[in-house]
């Protein structure tokens, strides 16, 4: 299949390459036939890609061990939906499950926006067309998916064991759905400068693309730190680690946009500043693939090295002159249409916020690169890990927790300093009496007691958003309680939606603030031996070693060994944790033995067991034992994060529904008239 | 085509046999256990079939790597095996590395020499550079690597206030000419708009 | 290898078709413009933020003199753009046409309908059976065929209200 493969993607080049070239050169502006051939070369060029993929996943699912991506990721007895998710395993693959997904969006993007954006729609393809050009073209001439070996070899290497994990089925996909569709937001804005049409069309035209890569983001990074926590072994869920930090960038942008772009859409200010935010989002996402592919800073994620880094380079600095030459062209088309009516007032604290968001994008990207910069200056290397990013970060992240809890309350337009004060009571005693609390418990952790007790005046200020909220249409609409709280999120989804992913980020930090207390113990037992670990809960754990069975898998032979677990003296239960040595499918040896995780969760803290290894092939096992406080609540966040997100992006319910079904029906009515004509 | 319906059987099999093998295999490990090789408690303890597939064989935990201190010293350390773990972190999760129990060693000698863990730290940045530290002491150029963020959000932030600050002045100066503001306006024109907002769900 | 060499071909010409055809098919009109989404139209804009003025000073974010200054300013914004507002826009289509249709019936010896021989003219441009009698419309033709169909019928009751 590699020939059908191979001549997919040489199509979906020239035809991405067609597509490019008539879009910029604008023609299609008085020729509408040739607008329609560049729309349709979006539809052809998703459809050469998807040919190309299921090329890919043919060659995968039927073994062909002669494709030297096949051989090198896969083998005969790997799982099979491993075998399936070893499309994006690789680099080669993972180019072009970039590429196609890109495709998909670019053609979603076409089919799926309201056509009184047709003035935008060719310069939407052009964008599109271009950053899959480049994809396609790295696959063309430096990574091609589809190279054939000289030879076939008897069974493929096979895939990492860390990659071989429900998490890693579903963690990439999802993270690299957030990165790729920031392309379509990003498209929609140089389409809106090409155009000179930057009025909020553009704005409203990506409302829901800039949610949907945003939810994907996050749902992507939690699920990368639920991938890290379970399958990584080191007991915690985050390390500041480039790969991370490089999708954690593009979120940070993305959250500041989602912010500020209300204040264009209600105030007509801020245009510059989010055309900003939006290029530079797209740029941070190209700089996340070439930080990932390029090898240029060490990290555990990273692909095998190869020159792909340099083409991402190149693409990255010819994108950002590009991009910001163009915003600078329009710069002036770009005048704010009032000015700012209150130092008080909810436009300003979202200036704030946009501050802190950008501040700390920098921040991350800053300690990502200074290792190269101090390189640079001082000619000595330097490692910038968690210590670093902790002490520059956990300050700047508490300030937006913070403003979090203060946004909220103020008014948009305009707010007296009074009438403030009156809003801020309820939130400031619940974050007071947490502080209170916390020292009565004897908690001393400055950062740990700074998280929580701004948690409970961030929680202070949603549950008076709701309370308010219901009380007033209780008022002026009549509605009973639960009437009124379903109209309250229904009737303002981006702002009841939004207080509801504000309530996901709380637990995500009071989450975060309970790793501080985190508990942990290396022990050698035999078989019978036992050690005993307290929890920051008063709770105390004891561990016995009860033996070390091995025994063959699939494809892996496995060692597990087994502890008993009793909580307060009472007997909780059995939990394995593994060595896992896997082999190819004639028992060779393919990757060095990978550790399994034992976890056993509650709402409190987490047992986290792992198997180190034995002494001198005996069952006297080498343990390391955790007890990780408030982990669950992580994953929660995440849920509730992604649920605020969802109700934000719930099609329908504005304000002016009834306007915009009324316009909609004139519109076919008058369709319906055209057409008769 | 024969090729192929044998694969997939191979497949089906090897999946439905995948759980339950592990489930009988656990459980025959625990009846093996009881019948006294190695039971909780009672009898040496055994020898494992094939060693080969564990990893490296390990020693037995010295008292000293519960010791907090030397956690804390190692987790400002760096591994030098290319992990960008610290020490600590990458001897107790990478079980392959050899660097890190090496490292590990290294500081408990140093220890044992009745060093303080800033004398350690100072030892091995004389000895390995200092990319051996987790972070950068906050010194000479690298001090810039811890301030710059915060110096950069504080100085934006004031300007951001005083910009702010300075327009809203001028935009109260241009009101309050005009204020209080008068809504001039026809009856019909103010039905209109009462007409239109009642289509204003909220 | 053979077989791959035609999907290959196939898939390329579908392609070449996909994109090119539009350039040798006759140029055809576009079908007009849609209207602007009413939420970024400065009315809407203006109509939004009035109601969140209101709701604000019911939550206790507004004070009462912070509300009336907003209140005022903002009310006058509204009147602006509704007095700006270009009166065949968006939605008022519907409306125009369906008004021109009722006229066009209502009008004394109006051939626009059927009509029914002992009911009279019916309003139903496309009715086949009278909708007040029942009885079988001579020459009942099918005169224009899209209006009903091609519009949400759901909206076109509750917008006769308003007429």
């Amino acid at each position: 299949m590699t020939l059908l493969g191979q001549f997919a993607l040489w199509a979906a080049f020239l035809l991405g390459l067609w597509c490019v070239t008539i879009a910029f050169s604008g023609r299609w502006r008085r020729r509408p036939e040739l607008s329609q051939s560049v729309i349709r070369s979006v539809y052809a060029v998703c459809g050469c890609l998807l040919v190309a993929s299921v090329a890919l996943w043919k060659g995968l699912i039927s073994h062909d061990f002669n494709i030297e991506y096949v051989a090198a990721y896969t083998s005969r007895n790997l799982p099979s939906y491993y075998i399936f998710t070893a499309f994006w395993a690789g680099q080669k693959g993972s180019l072009l499950f970039w590429a196609v997904v890109l495709s998909i969006f670019a053609a979603a993007a076409q089919l799926l926006t309201s056509r009184r954006y047709a003035y935008l729609m060719p310069y939407v393809a052009g964008v599109t067309s271009a950053v899959v050009v480049f994809f396609v073209g790295v696959m063309l001439f430096a990574a091609d998916p589809f190279e054939r070996l000289g030879f076939t070899p008897e069974d493929g290497r096979g895939l990492n064991p860390q990659l071989q994990n429900v998490g890693m089925v579903i963690h990439p996909p999802m993270l690299y759905l957030g990165y790729i569709s920031i392309t379509i937001p990003f498209a929609f804005a140089v389409a809106a400068l090409l155009s000179r049409r930057l009025d909020t069309g553009w704005i409203h035209a990506i409302r829901k693309w800039t949610l949907v890569s945003w939810l994907f983001l996050s749902i992507g990074i939690t699920l990368g730190m639920w991938w890290a926590y379970v399958e990584l072994g080191w007991g915690g869920y985050w390390a500041w680690d480039p790969v991370e930090n490089a999708s954690f960038l593009p979120w940070l942008t993305m959250t500041a946009f989602l912010h500020s772009v209300m204040i264009q859409e209600k105030r007509g200010m801020l245009k510059r500043w989010n055309l900003g935010l939006i290029i530079g989002t797209f740029l941070l996402s190209i700089f996340g693939t070439f930080i990932t592919r390029s090898g240029v800073i060490a990290s555990v994620h990273s692909f095998t090295q190869s020159n792909v880094g340099y083409f991402f380079l190149a693409f990255l600095v010819v994108g950002a002159i590009l991009s910001f030459t163009l915003l600078y062209t329009r710069w002036s088309l770009l005048e704010a249409e009032v000015q700012l009516e209150s130092m008080v007032s909810r436009e300003a604290a979202f200036l704030f916020n946009n501050l802190l968001f950008v501040g700390i994008a920098f921040s991350v990207l800053w300690g990502t690169l200074f290792p190269i910069l101090s390189e640079l200056v001082k000619g000595t290397k330097i490692t910038v890990g968690p210590p670093f990013f902790n002490r520059v970060n956990v300050p700047l992240g508490l300030l937006l927790l913070a403003l979090t809890g203060v946004g909220p309350l103020i008014a948009w337009r305009k707010a007296s300093t009074a009438n403030l004060k009156r809003q801020f009571i309820v939130p400031a005693a619940s974050g007071v009496l947490t502080l209170v609390a916390l020292l009565a418990l004897g908690i001393r952790d400055l950062y740990a007691i700074m998280a929580l007790a701004l948690a409970g005046f961030v929680a202070g200020t949603i549950m008076q958003e709701f309370y308010r909220g219901v009380r007033a249409r209780r008022r002026m609409h009549g509605e009973s309680t639960p009437v009124a709280l379903v109209h309250l999120i229904g009737r303002n989804r981006r702002r009841y939606g939004g207080y509801i992913v504000h309530a996901g980020i709380l637990i995500y930090f009071v989450a975060f603030a309970g790793m501080a207390f985190k508990r942990e113990r290396e022990a050698t037992l035999k078989p019978g031996q036992s050690v005993e670990l307290s929890s920051p809960f008063g709770h105390t754990y004891r561990f016995t070693h009860v033996g070390i069975s091995q025994y063959e898998a699939l494809n892996r032979i496995v060692s597990a060994a087994t502890v008993e677990v009793a909580k307060n003296g009472r007997r909780a239960g059995l939990m394995s944790s593994e060595k896992r040595q896997h082999v190819d499918s004639f028992k060779r040896p393919t990757f060095e033995p990978s550790t399994e995780v034992a976890i056993r969760s509650n709402l409190q803290e987490d047992v986290y067991i792992v198997f180190a290894g034995a002494v001198n092939g005996t069952e006297e096992a080498v343990y390391r034992f955790n007890v990780n406080p408030l982990v669950w609540w992580v994953w929660f966040g995440g849920l509730v994060l992604a649920l605020g997100g969802l109700i934000t992006m719930w099609p329908g319910g504005g304000p002016l529904a009834v306007s915009t079904r009324r316009v909609q029906a004139g519109y076919e009515a008058a369709l319906v008239g055209a057409a008769k004509e | 085509m024969n090729d192929i319906l044998s694969r997939r059987g191979f497949l089906r099999s090897s999946a439905l046999s995948l759980i339950p093998l592990q489930a009988f295999d656990v459980v025959q490990s625990l009846a093996r256990g009881q019948q006294g090789d190695s039971l909780a408690g009672r009898g040496a303890t055994g020898t494992l079939r094939d060693p080969s597939v564990i990893g490296r064989p390990r020693r037995p935990t010295d008292p000293k790597e519960n010791d907090r201190e030397i956690q804390a010293i190692e987790q400002q350390l760096a591994c030098n095996c290319g992990c960008t773990l610290d020490v600590f972190t990458c001897r107790t999760t990478d079980f392959t590395c050899t660097y890190s129990p090496e490292l590990h060693r290294e500081v408990l000698a140093l220890r044992d020499d009745g060093k303080t863990a800033r004398e350690i730290l100072d030892t091995f940045v004389a000895k390995y550079g200092e990319k051996a530290l987790m972070a950068p002491k906050p010194q000479g150029f690298n001090l810039w690597g811890y301030l710059l963020p915060g110096v950069a959000v504080g100085g934006a932030a004031v300007i951001l206030a005083a910009v702010l600050r300075r327009r809203e002045a001028a935009t109260t100066n241009a009101t309050a000419e005009s204020s209080p503001p008068q809504v001039a306006a026809s009856p019909e024109e103010l039905e209109r708009l009462r007409h239109a907002l009642e289509e204003v769900k909220d | 290898m053979t077989g791959e060499a035609i999907a290959a071909a196939l898939v390329g010409l579908a392609a070449l078709w996909l994109v090119l055809q539009p350039l040798f098919a006759a140029g055809r009109p576009l079908p007009p413009s849609e209207p602007l989404d009413p939420e970024e139209t400065p009315r809407g804009v203006a109509l939004t933020a009035l109601k969140e003025i209101d709701f604000d000073r019911e939550t206790g974010k507004l004070s009462e003199t912070d509300y009336q200054f907003l209140k005022a300013k903002y009310t006058a914004i509204a009147l602006e753009a509704l007095r700006h507002e270009p009166h065949d826009s968006g939605g008022d289509r519907l409306e125009v046409m369906i008004a021109a249709r009722v006229r066009a019936v209502r009008a004394p010896g109006s051939e626009a309908g059927p009509r029914c021989g002992t009911c009279g003219p019916r309003p139903e441009p496309d009715a086949v059976f009278c909708s007040s009698c029942g009885r079988k419309l001579a020459g009942a033709v099918v005169t224009e065929p899209g209006l009903i169909r091609g519009g949400t019928p759901d909206t076109i009751p509750s917008r006769s209200a308003v007429i």
